[in-house]
This record gives C-alpha cells, sequence and structure tokens, in this order.
C-alpha cells in the first residue's frame, strides 16, 4: 500500500498547531475563570425574601424624600393621602392687544430708521392712523412715519412656551389717480399716481416718455421689537400696485386686512422679542411711501392714507424642561455582610396619573427606577399610565443587579421628562405601595487563590510552551531533526551547502560494536619493554654485584 | 512448500535420462525436463543455475547444472510452487545441497555394489534436505537478515541503496550489469529487504516510476553473548567453568575484529536451522555435553558433529569441568541488528547538491527517515 505521507504529515500538523492553540487559550481563560471565582459558593446562612423599604405605603413622609433635576418650577412632589405625587405644573394664558386707531391716540410718533424723512401729514385722529403727502420732484420722494406702543406681559414669558398667535391689521387710503388741471399754471405737474399697469396715460401732455420701474406705492405694515429696537420684525404689512390706477380708475382702497406672517413665524417672532426681558415688546405701525419719478416733471397726490386698527393675540403655555426629573427617594438599609451574594432582588410599585398624558408632546417621557444611581434598564412609559393604579410590572421588576454590598441601598423612582413642551395643566403621576423584596446568602470566604492562580497561569503557560516545543522540536531525536532540516531547507529551495556533520556507516558500526563489548570490560595490557628491559638490567646488575661480593 | 526433486543425467547416448526423483510420487516430465536442460545449454552449457516457470505442470524449478564437461553431467532440480523462488531459500544454502547431491552421486554413482545403499542415503539425504528447506520458509527477523547478507545479489542491492535511492527499474539494471545475471522478478527479490523494513518503496508524483528507499540498515556480527557472561560474571554455571569461560571469551574478543567475510560466514551459520536451533539453545545457557537436549531439527548431522562445527566456526566452545565433562557455552553471539542510517542524510545532500536526484525524490526519502527513526 502506498502511502501519501506528505498529506498525513500536513493533516497530523494541522492537528498538533489545533491542540497547542487550544491549550494556549484554555491556559489563558482557565486562569481568568478562576480569578472571577475566588468564592466558593457555600451557602452557610440564606435571608428570606425582606423587604428593605419603610412606609411603603406612604402613610406619612417619614423615609421618603425627594429630589427635583432640571426646571424645579416644571414640578411639585408631595405625599398626599397614602400616595406620593409628582405634580407636573401645567399653566396657560392668552394675551391681546387692539388698538382701535380711530380712538385710541396712545401712540407714540417716531421715524422709520431706514427712511427717516417724514411725509406731509400724519396723525391719529377720527380717521385712524393718517398719512398725506404731495410729492414734486422735490427730495420728499420715500418717506414714511412710525407709531409706537410699548407692551408689557402679565407674566414672565421665560417659562411660558407660545402656543398659537394671530394679528389683525385694517388699512385704507385715497389718491389722486388721474392728472388735475391746472387752470393756474403748467400743467406739467399733473399729480396723479403713476403704477405699473396705467399704459401712458399720466405721460407728459407735453409729450415726456413714462419712466417707471415700480410705479408709485404705499407701504403698511406692523412690526414688533423689543424694547431697545434691537430686532425688529415684520409680522403685517400691504403694499399697493394698482392704487391710483387710471383706468379702470382705482383711486381708493377701501378697509383692507394687511397680510400676516405665517402663525409659526409670528410666534418665532414674538418669543425672538420677548426673550429680552420676557416681558416687554413693543408693537409699530407705519406707513412709508414711494413716489417714482416716472417722468421729468412728475408729481404724486396721496390724499389720505390710514391704518383703523390692529388685534395681536397670543396664548401661551408653561414651558416643561427637556431632561426635568423628580424622583421619590428612600435610603434603606445595607447588606453589611462580607460575604453576601444576592439571590433576588424585586422591586414592585404600583402608579397612575390623573391626567393622559399627552403623548404626541412627550412620547418618551417615563418612570425610571435607580438603585444607588445606577439606571434599572426597564422604564414605564408615562402614556401606559392610566388614572387607576396599576402594577408597573407584573411579578416586579428584577433588580438584584443593581444591588450593592456594603452600601445603603438607596431607591428612586424618578419621573422623566424627556422633551420640552408646553403644559396647560397639571398633570399628576402617583406611586403607591413601593416594595423592595431582597433575598441574600452568605458565602464562605476561598482562600486567596491568587499565587496559585498564578501559579497554575504559570504553569500551564509552560506546560504549553514545553508541549508546544515538544511537539514540534524536542519530540525528534537530534539526527531527525537533521533530517526535518535538510527536508525543510530543500523543499523551500534553500541552499545546503554545508556538509552535515553525523557519524558514518563505519563509525555507527563501530560504536555499536563497542556497546555491545563493554560487558566484558575488555583492558588491553600496557605494553611496557623499555622499562621492563630497565628493571632486568638493575636485578642483573645487582645480582652482579651480590656475586661479586660473595668472590671477594 | 517445494515440491520435491527430479535429478537427470544427461548421456550422449541416452539423452536426458531420470537419476532419481524423490519423493517418488512427484510427476515427471521429461518434456519438460528438456526445455530446462535447453535453459542450461543455451550459450556455452556450462554448468550453472537457472530457473525455469513450466506452465503445464504449474511451477517453478530451481536447476543446477553441472555442465557438458563434466564427468557426469547432471542436471539438480528443485521443484517449486509457482509463486516461490530460490532466493527465500539462500543461495548458499542450494549451493551447499546441490554440491551434497553431487558428492552421493559422484561418490556412490559409480560403484554398483554401494548403488542401493548409496541411493537410499541420497534419498534420505533429499528427505532431510526438503524438511530443511521448508524450515527455511519460516525464517526469524534475524534470519531473514542473514539471507539477505548471504546472498551476493541482495548484498549488492543493499550496497546500491546505501548510497541514496533508486528507481526499481534503474536498480534491476544496475544489478543486472554489475552481476551478469538476469532478474526474473525484482519484486520477490526485494521482499525480504520490505518485510523486514530496511527500505519502503513508493511512487513520487510527477514521476511514473516506484522508488526504493532505504530506511534502515544492518550489519552482522559476533558480539558477546550477553546472558551468558552476565550469568558467569555471578559464577554460574561454576565459579571454576565461570572463570575460564570468560577468560575465553575476552581472549577472543581482544583479538576479534569484524570483517566482511566473517560477516558472511556467520550468516550462513544463521541460515542454517540446525545450527541456528543451537544457537538459540546456547543464548540461554550452558549445557554439559552429555546433557544437551535433543532439537526437533537435527536434520543432517548429530548434535556432537554440529557442536564442533559450530565450535571450530568459534561460535560455541567447550570447557572441562573438574570431572572432565565438556560443558558447551555459546562462545560469541551472532547478532544481525538493524541501525538507523543517518549517514544517508550526507549522502542525499550531496546527492541534491549535485542534481544526481529530483528533488521530489530527495524529499520522500527524508520523510521516510524522519518516520523511521525509533528510539
Amino acid at each position: 500500500m502506498i502511502l501519501n505521507i506528505t498529506k498525513l504529515r500536513k493533516k497530523t500538523t494541522k492537528i498538533k498547531f489545533f491542540f497547542i492553540f487550544y491549550f494556549a487559550v484554555f491556559s489563558i481563560l482557565l486562569p481568568i475563570s478562576l480569578m472571577n471565582n475566588v468564592h466558593i459558593k457555600i451557602d452557610l446562612f440564606s435571608e428570606e425574601p425582606t423587604q428593605w423599604l419603610n412606609n411603603s405605603n406612604f402613610d406619612s413622609t417619614e423615609y421618603w424624600f425627594y429630589n427635583i433635576k432640571g426646571d424645579a418650577t416644571d414640578a411639585q412632589l408631595n405625599i398626599y393621602q397614602g400616595e406620593a405625587n409628582y405634580k407636573m405644573i401645567g399653566d396657560n394664558g392668552t394675551y391681546n392687544f387692539f388698538s382701535n386707531l380711530t380712538q385710541d391716540t396712545n401712540w407714540q410718533v417716531s421715524e422709520n430708521p431706514d427712511f427717516p424723512a417724514f411725509p406731509d401729514h400724519y396723525e391719529i385722529n377720527r380717521s385712524g392712523a393718517c398719512v398725506s403727502h404731495y410729492w414734486i420732484e422735490g427730495a420728499d420722494q420715500s418717506v414714511a412715519v412710525n407709531w409706537n406702543r410699548n407692551l408689557e406681559m402679565p407674566v414672565n414669558m421665560s417659562d411660558f412656551i407660545i402656543t398659537s398667535a394671530s394679528l389683525e391689521a385694517i388699512c385704507n387710503g385715497t389718491v389722486q389717480a388721474t392728472p388735475s388741471v391746472d387752470n393756474d399754471g403748467s400743467e406739467e405737474y399733473t399729480g396723479a399716481i403713476d403704477v405699473m399697469s396705467d399704459s401712458g396715460i399720466d405721460t407728459d401732455p407735453t409729450g415726456g416718455g413714462f419712466q417707471g420701474a415700480t410705479g408709485d406705492y404705499i407701504r403698511y405694515y406692523v412690526w414688533i421689537s423689543d424694547e431697545e429696537n434691537n430686532d425688529i420684525f415684520e409680522v403685517a404689512y400691504n403694499q399697493t400696485y394698482n392704487l391710483g390706477q387710471d383706468d379702470p380708475l382705482i383711486d381708493t382702497m377701501e378697509d383692507t386686512y394687511m397680510v400676516c406672517v405665517p402663525e409659526e413665524i409670528l410666534i418665532f417672532y414674538l418669543s425672538t422679542v420677548l426673550s429680552k426681558d420676557y416681558k416687554n415688546f413693543t408693537i409699530s405701525i407705519g406707513m412709508r411711501i414711494w413716489c417714482e419719478d416716472n417722468f421729468w416733471q412728475d408729481a404724486d397726490n396721496w390724499t389720505l392714507m390710514a391704518i383703523k386698527s390692529v388685534n395681536l393675540t397670543f396664548s401661551y403655555e408653561k414651558k416643561i424642561n427637556q431632561f426635568t426629573s423628580a424622583s421619590w427617594c428612600q435610603i434603606g438599609a445595607a447588606i453589611d455582610e462580607p460575604n453576601a451574594e444576592v439571590t433576588s432582588a424585586i422591586l414592585r410599585f404600583k402608579y397612575k396619573i390623573n391626567h393622559t398624558w399627552p403623548a404626541s408632546l412627550s412620547p418618551f417621557s417615563e418612570i425610571r427606577i435607580l438603585l444607588n444611581d445606577n439606571f434599572h434598564s426597564q422604564s414605564i412609559p408615562l402614556t401606559s399610565a392610566t388614572s387607576s393604579f396599576q402594577e408597573a410590572e407584573s411579578g416586579g421588576f428584577d433588580v438584584s443587579k443593581l444591588i450593592l454590598l456594603g452600601a445603603n441601598i438607596t431607591l428612586s423612582i424618578q419621573v422623566f421628562l424627556a422633551n420640552t413642551f408646553g403644559l396647560n395643566k397639571n398633570i399628576t403621576v402617583s406611586i403607591d405601595d413601593v416594595k423592595l423584596e431582597i433575598s441574600y446568602i452568605i458565602l464562605e470566604p476561598a482562600p486567596d487563590l491568587t499565587l496559585v492562580v498564578y501559579g497554575l497561569t504559570g504553569g500551564i503557560i509552560a506546560l504549553v510552551t514545553l508541549f508546544g516545543l515538544y511537539e514540534l522540536h524536542f519530540k525528534y531525536p537530534p539526527v531527525v531533526r537533521r533530517a526535518r532540516k535538510l527536508r525543510k531547507k530543500i523543499q523551500s529551495k534553500r541552499k545546503v551547502k554545508n556538509p552535515i556533520e553525523i557519524n558514518n556507516r563505519d563509525d555507527i558500526l563501530n560504536n555499536s560494536y563497542q556497546d555491545k563489548i563493554k560487558i566484558l570490560d575488555l583492558e588491553p595490557e600496557p605494553e611496557q619493554p623499555e622499562l621492563d628491559d630497565k628493571i632486568e638490567n638493575i636485578k642483573q646488575n645487582i645480582e652482579t654485584e651480590e656475586m661479586k661480593k660473595e668472590e671477594r | 512448500m517445494p515440491k520435491g526433486f527430479i535429478i537427470t543425467r544427461w548421456t550422449e547416448d541416452e539423452g536426458l535420462v531420470l537419476y532419481l526423483n524423490y519423493p517418488k510420487d512427484i510427476p515427471v516430465d521429461l518434456d519438460d525436463m528438456m526445455r530446462v536442460f535447453y535453459a542450461h545449454i543455451t550459450g556455452a552449457g556450462e554448468a550453472g543455475n537457472v530457473l525455469v516457470r513450466l506452465e503445464k505442470a504449474q511451477c517453478n524449478v530451481a536447476s543446477y547444472f553441472t555442465g557438458l564437461e563434466h564427468e557426469f553431467p547432471l542436471m539438480i532440480n528443485l521443484m517449486l510452487e509457482l509463486g516461490e523462488d530460490p532466493d527465500m531459500f539462500g543461495e548458499a544454502i542450494l549451493r551447499q545441497i546441490n554440491q551434497s547431491i553431487l558428492n552421493y552421486v559422484m561418490k556412490y554413482g559409480s560403484n554398483i555394489t554401494q548403488a542401493y545403499d548409496a541411493m537410499e542415503k541420497l534419498k534420505a539425504y533429499l528427505k532431510n534436505a526438503l524438511f530443511l528447506l521448508e524450515r527455511l520458509k519460516n525464517l526469524t527477523k534475524e534470519q531473514l537478515l542473514a539471507q539477505i547478507y548471504s546472498n551476493k545479489k541482495k548484498r549488492v542491492i543493499l550496497n546500491i541503496l546505501q548510497n541514496g535511492p533508486m528507481s526499481k527499474k534503474d536498480l534491476r539494471n544496475k544489478i543486472e550489469d554489475s552481476l551478469n545475471v538476469i532478474i526474473s522478478n525484482i519484486d520477490t527479490t526485494l521482499d525480504p529487504f520490505i518485510k523486514t523494513n530496511l527500505v519502503k518503496q513508493d511512487w513520487i508524483e510527477g514521476l511514473s516510476e516506484i522508488f526504493l528507499f532505504l530506511i534502515n540498515d544492518f550489519t552482522i556480527i559476533r558480539t558477546p553473548p550477553e546472558k551468558i557472561v552476565k550469568d558467569a560474571k555471578k559464577n554460574s554455571p561454576t565459579s571454576e567453568l565461570a572463570g575460564k569461560y570468560l577468560e575465553k571469551v575476552k581472549e577472543f574478543f581482544l583479538h576479534y575484529e569484524p570483517d566482511n567475510k566473517d560477516s558472511l560466514k556467520i550468516a550462513q551459520i544463521m541460515m542454517n536451522p540446525d545450527k541456528y536451533d543451537f544457537l538459540s539453545l546456547f543464548r540461554a545457557r550452558p549445557y554439559p555435553m552429555t546433557k544437551i537436549p535433543k532439537g526437533e531439527g537435527s536434520t543432517f548431522t548429530s548434535t556432537e558433529s554440529l557442536i564442533q562445527a559450530m565450535v571450530s566456526d568459534n561460535i560455541l566452545t567447550l570447557i572441562p569441568d573438574s570431572r572432565n565433562i565438556d560443558w558447551v557455552f555459546l562462545l560469541c553471539d551472532i547478532t544481525s541488528e538493524t541501525f538507523y542510517p543517518e549517514y544517508l542524510l550526507e549522502i542525499i545532500r550531496k546527492l541534491y547538491i549535485n542534481k544526481q536526484i529530483k528533488n521530489e525524490v530527495v524529499i520522500k526519502h527524508l520523510e521516510f527517515l524522519e518516520n523511521a527513526y525509533v528510539k
């Protein structure tokens, strides 16, 4: 059978690496696991579930306290008739300013800052706030006049939101639309108002050409501004375009409502001008006349222009600030057992609301649970509250993970307001029957395993290292390592110039044979012929000497 | 197992005639014998061995012919099964058997008065020879190694593979060129190498040949009989005998130098089943000459003559005790040990550098060597 050894070897190597990797990961995870479980779970003493809170029915204010974060005016908390209440303070109001200018002269005239030239005549009289102006090729081509009225809000608007607003302003006017005949002099200056829809009728009788880009017009307007006139907004206007038309003749504009900005913009402008001192703002009415020079000797006769009335109305509601929260809190006892482990902590309470929560204004406002300032993952949306008490959570909230050992267990039940919105009336959220039931066991402390763990870690790492070294290197005898090294070099096409210092065949055989005959303890006899000869010579010399002595 | 012997004689008058068949019931087809004879005489008709496959008789014939010039031209045919090869018995054994048969024939063949007895003795010899050959089929590993060593063709294979891997085809050509023989079935020749795990054969991806890789080497040498020496050091069997024995062993190994000639000689001793039995017997303990257990395989010769032969080969030695009874001691053991051919690493490296073999072959051989190492 022919084996594909290369494939088998690769597979085996993969398996070895898998095991080394596995042991390496294991050697890291095991000590971590041990470090995290240094207490042996021996249940020496189990506590029955204990009601951890006092005065859970709010029979009095004892044990409970509250706090409000954010705008403190947004909420009031009290305990009343066995319930803990969170009252969100709502309020509303309507402001109206109406001026019948045919009767109300309590306005201060002023110039238009951009067009400081006044018209010929301006006053408030029975016709209202009136202007008349005759221009005849003079410098007073563009004139204007304003009347101002300072207004004061009945409340400080800093904590209110304007929720609706409307403005009505009525104006009228009479002009000379067609040329007049000047019996006493030149007919050059006709006095007629020229508008773009005039088709040359007002042109100079002597034959001059009509000149015009806008035509003559008057712009009635209503401004609001802060008291310092830093922010000025035009909130209504009416600009004529055909008053003074010759054919068909239009020389009178009956009582006409000015065009008002959209309500949202009006609210924004009102909020802006009231944001300075939250109390005062200015309303201004005005008229600006533009006498376009339409031909070389033009004249325009604005007979009587008037603003008859102004009516500004807006409603406001109490502003509830985003992230305002109000909490009922109780500081409970601590679990002072050093080796306790909480097995269960269930929080139960009931809640209700006296009015349906305005979900469209603040959909994410909710009741939150905190234990020692740590939030529980579940919350109760206020939109779910009803007018009668209901369980916040069927079976209660499992808050065991939030229970700290060795510290007072502080419970906070918090109403959290998630949006800024206007609240026009008070809404009260109430809670009752707040119970926190905690069970815990006391564990026997395990001996300090740190050294053992470190030792074990070191041991395992050493073992893995040794195992890896063994598997990859030392498992193979030196001679096989040389074979592997040579093979790898050849496989990777590296040079193998250096001879391998290794026993040749004769050396191997000789070594093997020498090992075999060791058992005989063979010691070759020392060869000492010269020494023996010397000894023999000495002996002979001694014998000769002795013989000589005897002979003597 | 071998089927038997058919001995034929060539005469100029009668041609090829049957001289003896053993056992009696072995069929003799003279046409087949002529085919074998032709195989011998094709060419110079000199003495030598041939292996012929007889399809009709469904057997192989390992035949030895004395040559036409011989004074008694004789063809000794060992009839084998189809799957059997004479190599499995070792050429030395077969040569010895053939020579013995020839000796019997030459000694008695011409003496008519002794012909009957001679024929009976020859038959007895043939009986024992068949028994011997049967025993040679079930060799131990060390005998298999000895068989490899004692076979010239296999020694050449070993020498070739000791110098690097080679394809089966190239090996066959090289042997045929160097020994001037035809290898009919190289796989049969390589079989003992594979069985003894000396050689691995494998395909190389991308090459169309099977390559042979030496992964273990071996030699046969004399070594001191470990157990007997240890026992002797403990004065066993007696302090007197033990002392004398240790002296003799030390004396022998002090002057013993392993060489190829002696290795070949002791390999043939290993191949002789009777001698191998004695070798195994005396490895365990020495025996007084008078109490040597009779082995089941005493085929040819008497115990005494076998022991004398092994004494003269310096395998056994006789040491008289105080009562002048000779004790038979194992003077030297015959060790045929395999060893890891680490020297091949340098040989392979040189072959690779000189680009004498392909990279794939080098890598395959190194992989085999990595896996072949046994501590």
